[in-house]
């Protein structure tokens, strides 16, 4: 369903994504690892247009999607998280989740302003959904609590929420165990692991090399910009081009040697 | 929401109430002031408190208002009614044209952007002689009628200026509870991530950037039809600073805060008239000590109380007013 031809994208003279390609069937979960620096979160910009390539093409259900601003590939039901957390803090939880909803709605300014009949029926319908997402990741107490005073793995859960929320076709999670601590990543990787069940397509950025060969049906390494690597998670961690990339990173070259053995 | 529509009522009982209070026509004309400032004001919170985009050009669209109703009764002799929304549909469009490439920018550059915009504007009222009258203005502006009144006094006026806050203060509760008034504060907070939610950041923007002009032009509009007489000196750069600075310390994410700044410094200056020359000191200093002590302007001092005193909704609830 997502197709990624030779992504190419520079910052000044440093090559962030060197010829990229690679494909992602619907209802897969690819895991995008690699060093930091890689290109994975440039990656991530250019498939949910942020950023720009400056060469190659991104295809999403045979469309080109490459330059089509953010607002519409989130049309195309593409949503996103990301590494430093984009809550809208000063909003309460509920909120969040509403905006969450926004595409769900198609009132414009105009309507809204005069309350139009058709613009109420859809913010009850909103409200519904979003009461829902609410009770799917637990936070139906917290609700009314600005986004800004829960804790950081709540917050996690609520940019979550609030994607799925959106009902995605693809689903791109820029580490969404950073800053989690043991607990909260387990409960992590049991909500990913029902996501499969809903057959929503996700790629995962993950630097916790168990949490991402346990949920990845497929690996693909970054290193310096260039895929060095694209398998099952068992050939990756195998891998001898992999193992160099990491070298020097010792801590991870340990996490992927324990799980080989 | 629902406490916002209890404060409107009661705010439409005050103003029935209050003209049995007042002594000298002079406080009529006061509050008039505040009713066609606390409009612009209106419109410049929801841009400014809600979608987070300054503009420093505001009393430009102002007197646009003021000058198309002008236009389209002296010039034109069209019905006043006829001109004033016709004044609001060609403000809206010009806000739209102007706002497109401007809206772009973010932060200084938006400010400075907006900043010149409403200077140019000031500048075509000033030598567009022909049409506008210059520098030394424009007399015979019709009064506004309607049922068999003519609104020729400041009693009458005072109605009538406050009816049209009444309403678009209702407007605007609408709006700041609805999908579209949520996105706009997610606009403010976090652009990027608004995007990447579906939000079309671009186009909210300009729409509301739009809509505030529209406020804008219906007060200048009040203001035409008020005065009968318009020129150019209300509608420059300090005028515009003066608008923004009532937003700011009225508390710039609530409407009740937009309505209690424009009441504040529009009176103020009335009553410290012997302040009159220090009038910018007095601002500059009101907005340094707000930022510093009470970020969250008047709005957000009366919460403290209420909150203090236990009578007050939670926190969240007064954000979001």
């Amino acid at each position: 369903m997502l197709e990624l031809s030779e992504i190419s994208k520079s910052f000044g003279g440093v090559k962030a994504l060197d010829m990229v390609s690679f494909g992602l069937k619907q209802g897969q979960i690819l895991g995008l690892i690699g060093p930091n620096g890689a290109g994975k979160t440039t990656l991530f910009n250019v498939i949910s247009g942020i950023a720009l390539p400056d060469h190659g093409q991104v295809h999403f259900q045979d469309k080109k999607i490459t330059g089509l601003p953010s607002h519409k590939i989130a049309g195309l039901r593409i949503f996103r998280t990301f590494q430093n957390l984009s809550i809208f803090s000063e909003m309460t939880v509920i909120e969040n989740l509403l905006v969450g909803n926004h595409l769900k709605g198609r009132a414009g300014l105009f309507s809204a302003i005069l309350k139009a009949p058709w613009e109420r029926r859809e913010e009850k319908l909103i409200r519904d959904r979003a009461h829902d997402s609410l009770r799917e990741i637990g936070l139906e107490k917290s609700a009314q609590l600005t986004a800004s005073s829960l804790p950081f793995g709540k917050l996690r859960l609520l940019e979550l929420g609030r994607a799925l929320a959106a009902e995605p076709k693809l689903l791109l999670l820029d580490e969404p165990a950073a800053g989690l601590n043991q607990k909260e990543t387990f409960e992590l990787s049991e909500f990913l692991a029902g996501l499969r069940k809903k057959e929503i397509t996700i790629i995962v950025i993950e630097h916790d090399m168990s949490l991402v060969m346990e949920i990845s049906d497929r690996v693909v390494v970054l290193d310096q910009g260039r895929k060095i690597a694209e398998g099952a998670p068992r050939e990756i961690q195998q891998d001898p081009a992999v193992l160099t990339a990491y070298l020097g990173e010792e801590n991870w070259l340990k996490t992927l040697k324990k799980k080989n053995a | 929401m629902k406490r916002d529509w209890m404060l409107l009522l009661l705010l439409a009982a005050a103003v029935l109430a209050l003209p049995n209070f007042i002594t000298s026509p002079y406080y009529f004309s006061v509050l008039i002031f505040v009713a066609i400032n606390g409009i612009v004001v209106l419109g410049l919170t929801l841009l400014m408190g809600y979608a987070g985009q300054i503009s420093l050009g505001h009393a430009g669209f102002f007197g646009l208002g003021a000058y198309f109703s002008m236009i389209f009764t002296v010039h034109l002799h069209l019905n006043p009614w006829l001109a004033m929304a016709l004044g609001l549909a060609a403000t809206v469009v010009i806000a739209f044209l102007l706002g497109m490439p401007t809206l772009r920018l973010h932060g200084h550059y938006l400010a400075m952007a907006t900043l010149g915009l409403g200077v140019v504007l000031q500048i075509i009222f000033k030598e567009e002689i022909a049409i506008t009258g210059g520098p030394s203005g424009t007399s015979g502006i019709p009064y506004l009628k309607a049922f068999g009144i003519e609104f020729s006094n400041d009693h009458k006026f005072y109605y009538l200026a406050w009816i049209f806050v009444l309403v678009l203060f209702g407007l605007s509760i609408n709006l700041i509870h609805s999908r579209i008034g949520r996105a706009l504060r997610a606009i403010s907070q976090n652009q990027t991530a608004a995007g990447s939610l579906g939000i079309p950041v671009d186009r909210l923007k300009l729409s509301v950037f739009a809509l505030s002009a529209g406020y804008a032009s219906l007060a200048g509009s009040l203001y035409a039809h008020y005065f009968t007489f318009i020129n150019p000196s209300p509608f420059g750069f300090m005028a515009s600073v003066k608008l923004v600075a009532m937003v700011v310390v009225g508390g710039s994410v609530s409407l009740w805060g937009a309505l209690l700044g424009a009441a504040l410094l529009t009176s103020l200056p009335e009553f410290l008239t012997v302040l009159q020359d220090y009038e910018m000191v007095v601002y500059g200093a009101i907005l340094i000590l707000v930022m510093m002590f009470a970020p969250r302007g008047l709005a957000g001092i009366i919460a403290k109380i209420f909150q203090y005193l236990g009578l007050g909704a939670k926190e969240e609830n007064a954000r979001a007013v």
